[in-house]
Parts: structure tokens; sequence; C-alpha cells
């Protein structure tokens, strides 16, 4: 995996300084990181100020990762070259292969074969490319950079990855991990999961997948990794092929069969980008935990709204003695059950005092704290609370500080940089619970 | 693709120790009255034409049978479509379905759920992908929306879960090993004193 985790070495073949081009792209991106750099390219004396080499052939040291950028009807070519150079992995971004029809699909097993034989592991083709933004490595055409974190992204669709990189850029969350797993013709899906539980930069694995070639295989593995694993599958609305007609032939679409398979192995299915990266998020930050939720909010309705959204998970009522131990420090007004409103005024000793509390209760083992802001809420106060109690109790901890105005976004940052997940809307917070609730570790 | 006959069908289920309704499978006129006669009233009769996948639709069922009168008009029209006739006990209870298929990404894929003629229509099923394990079994009947029906609602019948996680394994095995189906329906598997599949319907 170093080869393409932290190469010391890396070839772009197809490299250019033509503006708007794949080549010009991989090159800015590579040069963002401290490691030497080979552009190959025949036609040009330089590519950003570095000289080019003809071929792979010429480069004059070993090259730890081969980048390939060239139009397809030179791809097989250049692997051959690569393959005999030994180089130690192969990233294909070129297009035009098995996505085009069966002699795509040919040409890209064949170009596959000639550097297996090599032992090469080959990324691609028609791929992004891969970050790691840890050891500063991006070696894809994607439009910036992410910081480093514990999610690993890996995506059968390389915009999809771009648009996450553009969304994430002002996000307290990052990544160990990106990978565009393209055609996969050489490392598959199933070799990433592998790739992301031996990483011990990766907390979780997020998966985006239009289509398995063996769910058999994929089902068998994923129900052996042991991190947290997060999937978004398109093609719900998918009608089933009603080409058998057994009841359960009719029944059983591949949709259903899919999300069956995800529930049995263990991994979390998610319905939308935002709720990958919103339980991804958790899920790197936050233990996975099984037991009771607890709710604390200084808003009735926000805390109404989250009771009905974890309506599936257990929210244990708030013993004698936890309620004992709150009703001299809260408002005369408070709901002493759970969710537990601690009304409006609440300043940030009433905000402690009820956390300690509820987190001093055996069958409590995740906290959902609520914050609207009023007049009197003090936002950074409050989270400086919420993260000493995290680190105290050593239960799960998710926020909701609602809103989005100066106060609050500071409070925000202070609790996600601290490990503590925030949402600004109640439903998001629940599934990012909910996913906490039923996930391994 | 065609539907397994039914003796074979019942042979199938044997070697996986899963129980079916009481049948017989007359061919000639002269063995009605006696296969009536030990099966006792009311009985169901279906025909065993390998081609009709829809039976029901097909005019194959004949349900609720109570005389040797209505058995005898059931098996005139019957014996037209296939000369094997399949005649079975009647029994009324809670009806679920447990069904399998070889799924071409996923291979043996085990579903159950509540059966009958609603089933594709309310689709309250749960799904695993076989083989599964008693615990897997039981989580399954746990998905089912409606599985108050088989906790006794109102009077109905308690049906034993234990006794269902187990026949929804043994189905799994089968349709493991039995790697030239695929697909399978027990539809509907009734519970009466014990758990009957009372329908097979297995394609090749």
């Amino acid at each position: 995996m170093k080869q393409f985790f932290d190469p010391q070495t890396v070839a772009v073949i197809g490299a250019t300084d033509r503006p708007g081009s794949v080549g010009r792209g991989l090159m800015e991106n590579l040069l963002t990181g401290d490691r030497e750099i080979f552009p190959i390219n025949p036609d040009q004396q330089e590519v950003l100020g570095l000289a080019t080499y003809p071929s792979i052939i010429s480069v004059p040291t070993e090259v730890d990762l081969a980048i390939i950028a060239v139009p397809q009807p030179w791809v097989k070519q250049v692997a051959k070259d690569c393959a005999d150079r030994e180089v130690k992995g192969v990233i294909i971004i070129s297009a035009g292969f098995g996505e085009t029809g069966p002699e795509g699909k040919k040409e890209e097993q064949e170009i596959n074969d000639i550097l297996a034989e090599k032992n090469i592991p080959l990324i691609g083709p028609n791929c992004l490319g891969l970050l790691r933004p840890s050891t500063d490595l991006n070696a894809s055409f994607a439009p910036g950079s992410v910081q480093p974190g514990g999610i690993a992204l890996i995506s059968q669709s390389g915009a999809l990855i771009d648009s996450i990189i553009d969304g994430s850029q002002r996000k307290n969350y990052g990544f160990s991990l990106l990978i565009s797993s393209g055609n996969a013709a050489g490392m598959q899906l199933t070799d990433y999961l592998r790739w992301a539980e031996e990483d011990p930069e990766t907390r979780v694995i997020t998966c985006y997948i239009e289509g398995l070639r063996d769910g058999r295989q994929f089902f068998e593995i994923l129900r052996t990794i042991k991190k947290p694993v997060v999937v978004l599958k398109p093609g719900k609305s998918e009608r089933s092929r009603r080409t058998i007609s057994s009841h359960t032939g009719s029944l059983a679409g591949q949709a259903r069969i899919f999300s069956a398979a995800l529930k049995q192995a263990g991994a979390v299915e998610v319905d939308s980008i935002q709720e990958m990266l919103d339980v991804s998020k958790a899920l790197a930050w936050q233990k996975g935990f099984s037991g009771g939720i607890a709710i604390i909010t200084n808003g009735g309705g926000a805390g109404v709204l989250a009771t009905d959204y974890l309506q599936q998970a257990d929210l244990p009522d708030l013993d004698d003695s936890t309620l004992e131990t709150l009703a001299p420090k809260m408002h005369p007004g408070y709901s002493a059950a759970n969710p537990l409103d601690i009304v409006g005024d609440a300043l940030p000793e009433r905000y402690r005092a009820a956390i300690e509390a509820v987190l001093g209760q055996d069958n409590i083992q995740a906290l959902l704290v609520i914050q609207t802001l009023q007049i009197m809420t003090e936002p950074q106060e409050n989270a400086k609370i919420m993260i000493e109690a995290k680190n105290v109790f050593g239960k799960t901890m998710v926020t909701c500080f609602m809103g989005g105005g100066e106060e609050t976004m500071a409070a925000i940052k202070m609790l996600e940089q601290n490990g503590v997940p925030n949402y600004q809307d109640p439903l998001r917070a629940a599934q990012a619970l909910l996913a906490l609730n039923k996930s391994k570790q | 693709m065609s539907l397994l006959p039914y003796l074979e069908s019942q042979n199938i289920l044997h070697q996986y120790d899963l129980n079916s309704v009481e049948t017989r499978v007359v061919e000639k006129e002269e063995d009605l009255a006696l296969a009536l006669k030990e099966l006792g009233w009311p009985v169901v009769m279906k025909t065993d034409h390998e081609e009709l996948i829809h039976k029901t639709e097909a005019g194959g069922v004949k349900t609720n049978l109570q005389t040797e009168e209505e058995a005898q008009q059931a098996w005139q029209e019957l014996h037209t479509l296939h000369p094997r006739v399949v005649i079975q006990k009647q029994i009324r209870g809670e009806e679920i379905i447990i069904g399998g298929k070889r799924d071409e990404v996923f291979g043996p894929v085990l579903m159950v759920g509540l059966g009958g003629v609603l089933v594709e229509i309310y689709q309250d099923i749960a799904f695993r992908l076989a083989p599964v394990t008693k615990n897997e079994a039981l989580a399954m009947i746990e998905e089912i929306k409606g599985k108050k029906l088989l906790e006794g609602f109102r009077g109905r019948r308690v049906i034993d879960k234990e006794e269902l996680a187990a026949m929804i394994v043994k189905t799994g095995d089968l349709l493991v090993q039995e790697e030239q189906i695929q697909e399978l329906d027990f539809n509907p598997v009734i519970a009466a004193e014990q758990l009957l599949i009372c329908d097979i319907k297995i394609i090749l």
C-alpha cells in the first residue's frame, strides 16, 4: 500500500501544462506534496517548470507510482513500459475502456494482466485517482484537496469525490483516504475495504457503490471488517426484473437484497450524500454504543422532534435518583423526563447539572444535547461543558446546536475540533446517533 | 423454467427435515376415493402441471372441498389440465411465506413474510443471504411489521417463533446445497399443531 499512500517518486505519463487538461490538473495536485515528480511527455521539454522525460523507461530512478493519463489507444503500450520498469503501483486515469463495451472491457483486462504478471497493482482505469491527505498525496485531478482525518471514502463515482472535496473545504472532518475505483480492472472494492481495514488512520470506511461484480465475496469480506462501514447505494427506484414468477422472485429486487446483505454484515446504509457524510463524521469521532439515549434540550420543540426521529431507539426514563439530583438545580418548569427540557433560559451551569446527572445514569450510554440560541444562551461556554463531560464520562455524545450565527458557529467549531459531531437539524443528529447505535466497534 | 413435480419437491423437503401437510398425488380416478378417505375433509386439490406457474389464475386450484361430489367435480376439471392432481388436507391458520432465490449478484437469498395472496401487496417481508443462523432467522421474524399476527393478536393462534426460525434455517440450508434450484416458495406455511408447508413451488 505504501506505493499508493506515500510514494517517494511519482511519474505522470501524459503530464502537460495545457490549461484545462487532466494532465495539468494531476501535476498541480501532485506538486502540492513534497515528493519527486517525473512528468513524462515526449512532445514537451518541461511541464510547470519540471524537465520532462520522453518515456517512463528514461526516468533515472525507481518509480513507486505511475499515473497514466494518455489517450486510450496508447495506454496499453505505456502499461507495458511500466511493467518493464517494474514500477510499484499504477493508476490509470484514462477513460474509454470497459465503460464503452466488450472491446474496452477486454482491453482493460489485458492491461491488468500485463501489470499483474509483475505483481503491479492497478487502480482504474476511468477514474479520478487517489488522495492520501496525511502524506499530502493528491494523485488525482480533483479540484483541490481535503484535510486529513479518519474517513476513508471509496467511490465508484469520481465526480462524487470531486463534490465531496469541494463541499468539505470549511468542514471540521477530514479523510484518511479517497479512492476513485473507476472500472476496477485490477484492484476491486473488496481490496480497498481490506486496505482501509488495515490502515491505522482510517476510523470509518465509507463507500458509494453503484454495482457489484461479486456480491457474495463483498458480503463475506464486509462481514469480517471490524471498522464501521457506511454505504450509499443508488438505484432504489430501479424496478426489479420480473423475469421469474415465484413470489420471492418478484419481491426480491436487487435493492432489497443489497440492503439485507448490508444489514446482515453489520454495515450502515444511508440514503443521501448528506447522511453519508453526517454518519461518517460521527463514526470517525465517536465510539458506537448499545443502550439508551437521553436528550437534553433548552427548547421543547426541538426536543420533541428529536424524540420522534429517535423513536426506534431506546429512550429510557430518568431514574428517581437522577431526578432528585436534578430538581434543585433546574427551573421549576423543567420537564423532569427524557427528553429533558431544561427550559429556554438555561445558562451554562444548568446545562452542566443536567448533563452530569443524566450521564451518571447507568442505562444511558449516549447523549444528544440540543441548543436553540436564545437571548441569554452562551454557546461557547456550553460547548466547553459538553466537551468536558464527554471526556469525563466516556459516553457517546452528539450535539445539535441549531442555527448558524457567528456565536453558534464558533461553538460548533470548538465541539467538532474536540470530536463532538454537531448537526444543525435534530433529524441529522438523530440519524448519526442511530448509526452509532447499530454500528460495529 | 419449470416447476418440480410435487412428490419430488416433497422428497427434497424431507431430506431437510421440513414438515409439509399430508398430501396424496393421484393420477387415476380409481385411486381418488381412497386418497380422500385417508385425508379427511375438507381438502384442497391442485394441478401438478409443471408449466403452470400461476396455478390459481389458470383455474388449477380448488379449495375448501367439503363433499365427495365437490371433490369429484374438481377432479374432472383438474384432470383435464394435467393427469397428476395434488390433494391435501385443508388447514386454517395464519399464512406465512418462506421463500428463496439464487440471486445473480449475491447467490442464495432467503425471504420470510406474511404470506397468502396478499404478500405482493403488503410486501411485509424480510431478507437475508443464506445460510442463516437461528438468531438471524429470529431477527428476520422480528422485522416483519405484522408480526403481531403471529403473536396471538385477538385470539389468534400463537406461532412458535423458535419453530418458525428453525424452518427458515433449514430452508436456507436447502437452498444453499440444492444448487439446481433457482427459486422456491413455501406459500403458505400454516401453523396447525405444528408448522406445515402447505404449498411448495420449486423452480429449476
